[in-house]
C-alpha cells in the first residue's frame, strides 16, 4: 500500500507548543474551576468524599445544607476567618495571614519576578481577593486595609489537622481519639470556646481500579475507626469531623516520606529539635530533594512563615498538606 | 499511590481529591495544545485547550481506570471540542490556507520539524499540500479525524479507537476509506511533481 500516512505526516502543520504564560493561565483557570465546581457537586448530591485542601469560593453562593462547603460557605463570612485567598484567578491556601504577602509570594514563584503593588479586596461573601493595584476587582468587591490580616490560628489549625503525617486522616482513629486531637490543637493555638463533633458520612463507592480495589491510598480502616476530614466552622466555633472522606496516603509516596521526616525531626520524634525557621526550611528542602520532590519543577512548594513577634523564642513547626500541589509550611511558633 | 502514578491512578485519586487532576493537565497540556493547534489554528488552540481539560475533569468519573495512559481519552475530548467549535472549523481551514501561503512558521509551508526538516521534505510538502488539503476537506469528518489522529498525533489504532469511542475495526475501515480518498487526490500530484523534480524515494508516487 502506498504510504498516504507518510504524505500526511510530511505536511503535519508545525506547532510551537503552548507558551509558558498560556500554560500558567490555563492551569490557574482549571484549578479555580475545580475548586469552584467541587462544592457545587455536593449540593443535593451524595456527600463529598474527601477534601484535603480548603479553598475559598470566589463568590460564595451555596445552598443551605451543603456539607463540605459549609466551612467557608456561610452567606457572609468574616474575611478574617477565611483561610484561603484568591490571587488573581488562582485560589490558594493562606500561609502568613497577610493576603497581599501570600499573593506576592505566589507571583514570584509562578512568574519569577517581583509582584507589582497589590491590593486586597473582600467580596460579598467575605472571600478575599488580591489583584494588582489599578485593576478592577469586579462588582461588589470592597478594598481591605493594608493592615488586614486573616486569623493565623485558623490557618495553622487547618494545616495541622490536615497534615499528611500527623493529621486526622494520617491514621485510623476512633471518634474519641479524633476529637482529642482536635481539642489538643485548639488548646495549643489558643482557640477557646470551640467544640468538635463527628459526623459519619457514607463516602460512596468512590473511584476504583478495574479490579474493584480503591483507586488510591492505604487499606481501609477497621470497624470502629476512620480517617477524618476536618471542616472548620469559624462562625459557630466548631470543628466538624467527617469520617470516610479521606482515604489517607499510602506509605512510600515521596511527600508522605517528607511529611513523616519533618514531623519526626521537628515535632514529635524522640530527637525532635527546636530550630529556627530558616534552618528548618533548609533541611526540609534538602530532604525534599532527597526523596525526589523537585521544588523548581513545582513538585513541592515551601512557605516559610517567620514569627511576628521577634522577641519571643520560637521553634519551627512544619505542616505538609496536599491538594493540587504538595505544600510544606514551616512556621515559627512559640516555644 | 506510586511515586510516579499512572494517569489512571491520578484520575482515580482525583475523584476524592479533585485538585490532583492538575497532574493530568501538567502531563498532557502540550500534546493537547499541539493537537488543537493543528486542527484549529493557534488562536483556536489557545482558547480551546482549557475547555478541553475542564470537560475532562467533569468526565473523570467515567474514565476507565484500566487504561493507564489518558492521552487517547484526552484526544477524543479535544477532537470533539474542536469539532463542536464552528469557529474552529473555519479556523482550521483558514490556518491551513495561511500555511499554504507560507505565513505559518515564517519559513515556507512547513517549518523545520525534527522528523521532516530536510529541504527535499519541504519541497515534497509544498508539492503535496494543496492535494492533501483538498482531500482532507472532502473527507467525511469521522474519516478525517481518524486519519489525522494516526498521521499527525501518531496514535495507534487502539488509541484512536479509545479517543473516538469506536471499535478498532471501525478505525481500520475508516482509515481504509480515508487512505483511498487521499490516494485519489495525491496520485495526480505525484505524477505531475515527479515530472518536475525528483522526490526522495519517489514518495509522492503511489
Amino acid at each position: 500500500m502506498t504510504d498516504e500516512i507518510e504524505h500526511l505526516r510530511s505536511v503535519r502543520p508545525p506547532t510551537g507548543g503552548p507558551s509558558p504564560a498560556l500554560v500558567a493561565d490555563e492551569r490557574n483557570a482549571l484549578m479555580a474551576y475545580i475548586t469552584a465546581a467541587t462544592p457545587d457537586a455536593t449540593v443535593g448530591l451524595p456527600p463529598p468524599r474527601r477534601r484535603r485542601k480548603r479553598w475559598l469560593v470566589p463568590v460564595v453562593v451555596v445552598a443551605a445544607g451543603s456539607t463540605a462547603a459549609a466551612g467557608w460557605a456561610a452567606l457572609r463570612t468574616d474575611p478574617k476567618t477565611t483561610t484561603a485567598v484568591q490571587c488573581g484567578d488562582s485560589v490558594v491556601d493562606a500561609s502568613t495571614g497577610d493576603p497581599v504577602a501570600d499573593c506576592a509570594a505566589l507571583w514570584l514563584r509562578e512568574r519569577g519576578t517581583v509582584a507589582p503593588p497589590l491590593v486586597a479586596y473582600v467580596n460579598p461573601g467575605g472571600g478575599v481577593r488580591v489583584i494588582p493595584e489599578g485593576q478592577d476587582p469586579g462588582k461588589g468587591f470592597t478594598p481591605l486595609a493594608r493592615t488586614f490580616r486573616q486569623d493565623t490560628a485558623l490557618i495553622e489549625l487547618e494545616g495541622e489537622l490536615g497534615d499528611v503525617s500527623r493529621g486526622l486522616a494520617a491514621a485510623c482513629l476512633g471518634e474519641a481519639q479524633a476529637r482529642r486531637m482536635v481539642s489538643d490543637q485548639l488548646r495549643r493555638l489558643g482557640l477557646s470556646g470551640w467544640t468538635s463533633r463527628v459526623r459519619a458520612d457514607d463516602p460512596g463507592p468512590g473511584l476504583r481500579n478495574a479490579d474493584g480495589t480503591p483507586a488510591d491510598g492505604p487499606p481501609a480502616c477497621p470497624s470502629g475507626a476512620a480517617r477524618y476530614t476536618p471542616i472548620v466552622h469559624p462562625d459557630t466555633k466548631q470543628v466538624e469531623l467527617v469520617a470516610g472522606l479521606d482515604q489517607g496516603t499510602a506509605e512510600g509516596v515521596p511527600y508522605a516520606t517528607l511529611a513523616r521526616w519533618l514531623t519526626d525531626q521537628l515535632v514529635e520524634g524522640p530527637d525532635a529539635s527546636c530550630l529556627p525557621v530558616d534552618q528548618a526550611a533548609a533541611l526540609a528542602r534538602q530532604e525534599a530533594a532527597r526523596v525526589g520532590l523537585d521544588e523548581s519543577k513545582g513538585d513541592v512548594v515551601f512557605h516559610v512563615v517567620p514569627a511576628t513577634d521577634a522577641t519571643s523564642p520560637t521553634c519551627a513547626r512544619p505542616t505538609t498538606t496536599v491538594g493540587g500541589t504538595v505544600e510544606v509550611t514551616i512556621r515559627a511558633v512559640p516555644r | 499511590m506510586n511515586p510516579d502514578p499512572t494517569d489512571a491512578e491520578v484520575i482515580g485519586a482525583s475523584g476524592a481529591d479533585p485538585p490532583r487532576f492538575a497532574v493530568i493537565f501538567d502531563r498532557h497540556v502540550a500534546s493537547i495544545h499541539r493537537f488543537l493547534q493543528r486542527r484549529t489554528g493557534a488562536d483556536g488552540a489557545d482558547s480551546l485547550t482549557g475547555e478541553c481539560f475542564r470537560i475532562a475533569f467533569e468526565r473523570r468519573a467515567t474514565y476507565q481506570l484500566d487504561r493507564p495512559d489518558a492521552l487517547p481519552w484526552l484526544y477524543g475530548i479535544a477532537n470533539n471540542v474542536a469539532r463542536q467549535d464552528q469557529r474552529g472549523e473555519r479556523r482550521r481551514w483558514t490556518a491551513q490556507r495561511r500555511m499554504e501561503a507560507g505565513v505559518a512558521g515564517n519559513e515556507g509551508l512547513v517549518a523545520p520539524d525534527p522528523a521532516h526538516d530536510g529541504l527535499l521534505d519541504r519541497l515534497d510538502a509544498e508539492a503535496v499540500w494543496p492535494a492533501v488539503q483538498a482531500a482532507l476537506g472532502a473527507m467525511r469528518p469521522e474519516e478525517r479525524d481518524t486519519i489525522l489522529l494516526v498521521a499527525w498525533e501518531d496514535l495507534t489504532y487502539r488509541e484512536v479507537a479509545i479517543a473516538l469511542g469506536v471499535p478498532v475495526g471501525t478505525v481500520r475501515s475508516r482509515l481504509h476509506r480515508a487512505r483511498h480518498h487521499l490516494r485519489e487526490h495525491l496520485e495526480p500530484v505525484g505524477q505531475q511533481e515527479g515530472d518536475t523534480h525528483t522526490t526522495r524515494n519517489g514518495r509522492l508516487r503511489p
